[in-house]
């Protein structure tokens, strides 16, 4: 029998249009993401691009780096990310400029209103990845996923192990102290904090602390001066994204409370927001810094703070 | 010059200037594609490859019609509200549509989250003509609509639902928010050809019956007095009218947020150089306020690529100069 050549070709060119990449043999597997979409991805991906800052540091973190095609603004860690393309802010994703870039994996936070943008991509054919992570555990749970979505599991695993090991190491040394309490503050004016519905309440309590504001209704309350005066809080933390903040000027407005525990004992401190509300592995950094910071008696003694 | 003569000719030429103005725009942007590359991608699609295509055909080609339909849109029924409230600060959002479908987006993502697959539109939409519906009804005191009166609910409705949507934000602190934000200032990011599909055709069918409204409209300029002895039915005309221009600003707001200044500056532009004549101001601002949208909307996506400005920051910067400019020649 002769085999008409063309239209096999034909029919081939035809099925692949059909089928589209995602049936070209043995690349893909479908697995459920963490915000319970179902998601195609690429066994070994190659070109990825990341959505938010927390995930480029744990790409860059379990070694998957290299496969970086382009990074959301404010990727400023490791150092290395800041050289790569920029597609968009946190915000808003570019969609132009990540289609251009063809990625094979997008990986994206289920948080910032980006529902649209993502639900978009995916529209487009390109996988997108969501990530979750809500709790500590849930940031070294997501490293191992990371890892295995990356082709980078032995990484993942080494990189998840360190940081268990390190966070227990700091609950050793804090087990048999109370917790200090603590008015973490986001911002000044108004004084916006958290309730204990947030992942930077479990990094205090897990640095031994306990937040004055924990029961608090909304998750970033608005709270006046007067109700920091009556809760007294130990210390005060005020997370600060540019290090060059004007910081003098801002604790001389606590200096008006002189009751206050905190401003009494000259224990207010700025700590980079980076590292306690980014969830990458670089939390464990931040708990170490938060641990000293709450429990000097501890982790010996602090450098900085208003006396 | 023949009015005929005058509307077929500005027509012709601002339909030139909104042709080059949808290649330009069709062949800018983030990613860097040829003017060759991005006629390849219609006409002969399977020799461009897949990324210049969905850049072209799925992001870009939806933006360019969504800004042509929306900015025609607008236009129109920023004409509409200054010649039935007789006022020429009048625009789209003066009685309240813009902050209806702000608050029902609100409510919508903040408070009952809506499903995702509802998209964000329909909330919108409801807000818009809930909206609507109580301008028309607080301001029609038997059976006639008192231009002042709408006026003044308008404002009232606006600081109120203002006030309701910063009374919810504080409640709902998240930081979701900087996405309404954004949509408050007009997005085109997102648009789909269903959106566009959907307000092509409102804009059409709104746009054809304003333009029926011509003649009346005309009569109106003189007084509501010698319109209705120059036989027009007034309340009718106003009503229809006040109907059409309303859903199709909701529409737009609903699929592209808050684009401000478009309804309000075009319509004056048009007046300035053509003459007040609706039959001309209709159809020539359709035409200049799509293409006005259309640039504006590039450069707010071009200008500091890969981030993007909010479309209606463009459309007020590049917007006032020149309405000054043509306010001073005239005088």
């Amino acid at each position: 029998m002769r085999i008409d050549r063309p239209l096999i070709a034909a029919v081939c060119a035809a099925s692949m249009m059909l089928f589209g990449a995602a049936s070209a043999p043995g690349t893909g597997y479908t697995l459920i993401d963490q915000a319970g979409r179902s998601v195609t991805v690429p066994a070994d991906p190659a070109r990825i691009i990341s959505l938010a800052p927390n995930i480029t540091e744990i790409l860059f973190a379990v070694g998957a780096g290299d496969k970086i095609v382009g990074v959301s603004e404010y990727s400023n860690y490791p150092p290395d990310a800041a050289a790569l393309p920029m597609v968009g802010t946190y915000i808003k994703p570019n969609l132009e400029a990540i289609i251009s870039l063809s990625p094979d994996l997008v990986i994206g936070t289920a948080d910032g209103e980006k529902r649209a943008e993502i639900n978009r991509l995916a529209s487009l054919g390109i996988p997108v990845y969501i990530i979750n992570p809500r709790t500590i555990a849930g940031v070294i749970s997501t490293v191992r996923e990371i890892g295995r979505l990356t082709g980078r599991e032995r990484e993942g695993e080494a990189t998840a192990a360190e940081m268990t090991k390190r966070i227990a190491a700091i609950k050793e040394r804090l087990a048999a102290l109370p917790p200090a309490t603590v008015l973490l503050v986001l911002n000044t004016n108004p004084l916006i904090t958290i309730n204990d519905n947030t992942f930077q309440d479990e990094m205090i309590r897990t640095a031994g602390g306990r937040n004055i504001a924990a029961g608090e209704s909304i998750r970033y309350p608005t709270l006046t001066y007067e109700e920091v005066v009556v809760r007294a809080p130990e210390v005060i933390i005020m997370t600060t994204m540019s290090p060059d903040e004007d910081y003098r000027s801002v604790t001389r407005e606590w200096s008006r409370f002189p009751t206050v525990p905190a401003v009494k004992n000259g224990r207010i401190y700025v700590i980079d927001s980076d590292i306690i509300d980014r969830p990458s592995p670089r939390i464990v950094a931040g708990l170490e810094e938060l641990a000293r910071l709450l429990h000097p008696e501890a982790f010996g003694k602090v450098s900085g703070g208003t006396r | 010059m023949r009015l005929g003569t005058k509307i077929g000719l500005s027509v012709l030429i601002l339909s030139g200037v909104a042709a080059v103005a949808v290649v330009v725009s069709l062949a800018v942007g983030t990613a860097p594609i040829g003017l060759l590359e991005v006629v390849k991608a219609f006409v002969s699609p399977d020799r461009v490859p897949p990324e210049v295509l969905t850049i072209v055909r799925s992001l870009r080609l939806p933006r360019v019609l969504m800004a042509l339909a929306a900015g025609g849109a607008l236009s129109v029924a920023g004409v509409v509200f200054q010649a039935i409230l007789k006022n020429p600060l009048a625009d789209p959002f003066i009685l309240g549509v813009s902050s209806g479908a702000a608050l029902g987006t609100v409510i919508g993502s903040l408070v009952i989250s809506v499903p995702s697959y509802l998209g964000g539109a329909l909330p919108a939409f409801a807000g818009a003509l809930v909206t609507i519906l109580i301008v028309f009804y607080v301001a029609r005191i038997k059976e006639r609509l008192y231009p002042n009166t709408m006026l003044l609910v308008g404002v009232i409705i606006n600081a109120f639902f203002s006030a309701a949507i910063m009374a919810i934000v504080s409640l709902f602190r998240s930081n979701g928010l900087q996405g309404i934000f954004f949509w408050l200032m007009g997005d085109l990011s997102l648009v789909s050809m269903t959106e566009v599909a959907v307000v092509s055709a409102v804009f059409l069918v709104g746009s054809v019956v304003v333009f029926y409204y011509a003649r009346p409209m005309n009569l109106l300029l003189f007084g509501e007095e010698s319109a209705a002895s120059g036989g027009v039915d007034v309340e009718r005309t106003k009503r229809v009218l006040f109907v059409a221009a309303s859903v199709m600003t909701a529409a737009v707001v609903s699929a592209a947020g808050v684009i401000g200044f478009v309804g309000l500056i075009i319509p004056h532009m048009i007046r300035m150089v053509l003459g007040p004549d609706h039959r001309v101001l209709i159809p020539t601002s359709i035409l200049l306020g799509g293409t006005f949208l259309l640039v504006s909307d590039t450069v707010a996506r071009t200008v500091v690529s890969p981030l993007e400005l909010p479309v209606g920051v463009l459309t007020a910067l590049l917007g006032a100069p020149f309405f000054v400019y043509l306010l001073r020649r005239q005088m």
